[in-house]
């Protein structure tokens, strides 16, 4: 039988377990919840807001604050009210963002800002019309005074029209990829735990050996990541798009593909370290002990690209960043993101993190083939390397 | 046939094999005894290529044994160990498969063995789920999936039930019958006795006496384990 036959049949049954553990399917819901709530939150279009009225005067303000809709982004509902009693009864019950009623702005113990702004300029307009009536000025010559066509605006540097769509994608981009690797990483870990502990790695390794058995595993976990992560940007693409929070698929199609790209060359990094995390240890828990350096390098290759690169995505730090293997697999997507990573940074970044594989690759498996026989206690790294060479 | 010459081994300074020499022929069951320690379990994972050897050689049918032939073995480890939540039959099939039978051949075998060792009721069931005495039924059953051509089981009987013990003792005859050399070791020489053509007494890493399993040899292995 063929090495790569070998290599297949371990793949294939990693796929066929993990797909059967419920686990698998939480872990793909839970990113999915958190990704649709952050589009939904962050791109929810203007904010409504309901406004009670009390009598013909305070409507004609409210109807006058309406058109001014797109000026201070928000969309105003007005309700009808019977009495001001009614009306401030509803704004202390919160069923009301705020009440005009007796010439007077009604909040129960604050009144939005652009809320505000577009009522006052509503209240504004409804008084100088009346003013210009009593002077006989009216329907078009009164529109005339009080909405002569807007200032015409010139921007010297005018900003990117999905600058804050990128930022956002941006964001999701990072917190999804450090989701998956840790994740990914952890089943990885477990998996050659599960094996160790339940002593069945004896009777594999009589057939497979170490490399072909690793291989066909990260291949499995690999192949799920990147399914799973296929699903959360495609279902993100159409809940953007049916929002229309972000102008999904011409915008952020080029993204998905540049975080697929570094999911699988971090995974592949990652899963080296994660792998020999797991097979110097005999049992599940001891493995968090073991899994502590990876994990505390991933956490901050994270915190270092929401807190730095998420504030300057072509600062000096930022792009120093792309091409520092165990950061680059973050950093890269989101300053692509962000539309700061130049097609040659990218190229190049990718090209690190594959060296840092290339390095790691070899002295992974020999720990690994030499942790794997070791299942009463826990395996030291140098022991681990020299045990590799008695192996058959 | 199979024959280990002159296995040497040691982990850190304990001398585990000095020099064992042994030879399995096809259609024998060999018997390989010893007191704890004497380097059984060592010499059964050299000859499955888990551990390499310090100096000596494996030969299987007269050549170096390399990786291809080695898979088709059929091997039940001293501490056992399944897939804890893998079904009995996907399990089977898959061992099968790493041992190079078809997808076909491995699912047809599988189902045979399982209910020529009474697990047939149980294959859809993970294996966690089975009595402890179906789940060393279930060990055997991978070590035999593959319809190997050599079998090499470290302690075998130790936590078998009687009838357990009646079935494997069955089995075990019948593919020697059919050609499979058998090494497998075990405390017990009551039963080495009823099943084994040959036995090893090995002592301190080496081979100290051998033969057909007759009085004089087991007077000998009684020395040594008193």
């Amino acid at each position: 039988m063929r090495a790569r036959a070998i290599v297949g049949e371990v793949t294939r049954r990693e796929l066929r377990e993990r797909l059967r553990e419920r686990s698998f399917f939480i872990s793909t819901g839970v990113s999915l919840a958190i990704v649709i709530a952050v589009i939904l939150i962050a791109g929810g279009g203007p904010s409504t807001y309901e406004v009670g009225v009390v009598g013909e005067r305070a409507e004609r303000v409210v109807a006058a604050a309406a058109a001014q809709e797109e000026a201070f982004g928000l969309k105003i509902e007005a309700r009808e009210f019977e009495s001001p009693e009614q009306a401030r009864a509803a704004v202390r019950d919160g069923e009301l963002d705020a009440a005009v009623a007796e010439g007077r702005i009604v909040g129960d113990d604050e009144v939005d800002e652009s809320l505000m702004g577009a009522l006052q300029t509503g209240a504004r307009e409804v008084a100088a019309r009346e003013a210009l009536a009593e002077r006989g000025i009216t329907g078009a010559d009164a529109d005339r005074v009080l909405a002569p066509p807007a200032l015409e605006v010139a921007l010297l540097d005018p900003p990117d029209g999905d600058a804050d769509d990128r930022e956002g994608f941006a964001f999701l981009t990072a917190i999804v990829l450090y989701g998956a690797l840790i994740g990914f990483g952890y089943t990885l870990a477990a998996g050659i735990v599960e094996e160790k502990a339940s002593r069945v790695i004896e009777v594999i390794l009589a057939a497979v050996r170490p490399w072909q058995l690793l291989t066909g595993k990260v291949l499995g976990i690999g192949l799920l990541g990147l399914g799973q992560i296929t699903v959360i940007g495609a279902v993100g693409l159409a809940v953007a798009h049916a929002t229309g929070a972000f102008d999904a698929a011409s915008t952020l199609s080029g993204p998905i593909g540049v975080s697929l790209l570094f999911f699988l060359l971090g995974y592949l990094l990652y899963a080296c370290v994660f792998a020999v995390a797991g097979a110097i240890v005999p049992r599940q828990e001891e493995l968090q002990n073991s899994m502590t350096p990876v994990t505390l390098l991933l956490l901050a290759s994270f915190m270092f690209t929401l807190a730095v690169v998420g504030q300057e995505p072509d600062g000096t730090a930022a792009r120093v960043a792309t091409f520092v293997p165990p950061a680059a697999p973050m950093v890269t997507p989101m300053r692509h993101a962000f539309g700061e990573a130049a097609t040659w940074e990218i190229v190049l970044s990718a090209g690190s993190v594959l060296a840092g594989c290339a390095l790691l690759i070899p002295l992974a498996a020999r720990i690994y083939a030499g942790g794997l026989l070791g299942t009463s206690r826990r395996v030291r790294l140098a022991d681990a390397w020299r045990a590799a060479t008695t192996r058959g | 046939m199979l024959e280990l010459i002159g296995l040497r081994h040691a982990y850190g300074a304990t001398v585990a094999l000095d020099g064992l020499s042994l030879t399995v022929e096809p259609g024998q069951v060999h018997g390989f005894v010893g007191p704890n320690g004497a380097g059984k379990t060592t010499a059964m994972r050299i000859a499955l290529g888990l551990l390499r050897p310090v100096a000596g050689e494996v030969r299987w049918e007269g050549r170096p044994l390399d990786d291809e032939a080695r898979r088709r073995f059929g091997y039940m480890p001293e501490e056992r160990g399944l897939y804890p939540k893998m079904r009995l039959r996907d399990q089977l099939v898959w061992f099968a498969r790493i041992h190079g039978a078809s997808r076909h051949e491995a699912d047809r075998a599988a189902v045979a063995l399982a209910e020529r060792l009474g697990l047939g009721e149980r294959l859809g069931a993970r294996v966690e789920e089975l009595s402890l005495g179906n789940q060393q039924r279930a060990q055997l059953a991978v070590a035999l999936v593959h319809e190997p051509p050599l079998l090499v089981l470290d302690e075998p009987f130790s936590g078998l039930d009687p009838v357990g013990v009646d079935v494997l003792s069955e089995v075990l005859l019948e593919r020697a019958r059919a050609g499979v050399g058998v090494l497998f070791s075990s405390h017990q020489l009551e039963l080495v006795e009823r099943l084994c053509d040959t036995v090893t007494i090995i002592n301190r890493g080496r081979a100290v006496a051998a033969g057909p399993p007759d009085g004089s040899l087991a007077d000998r292995f009684r020395e040594l384990v008193a």
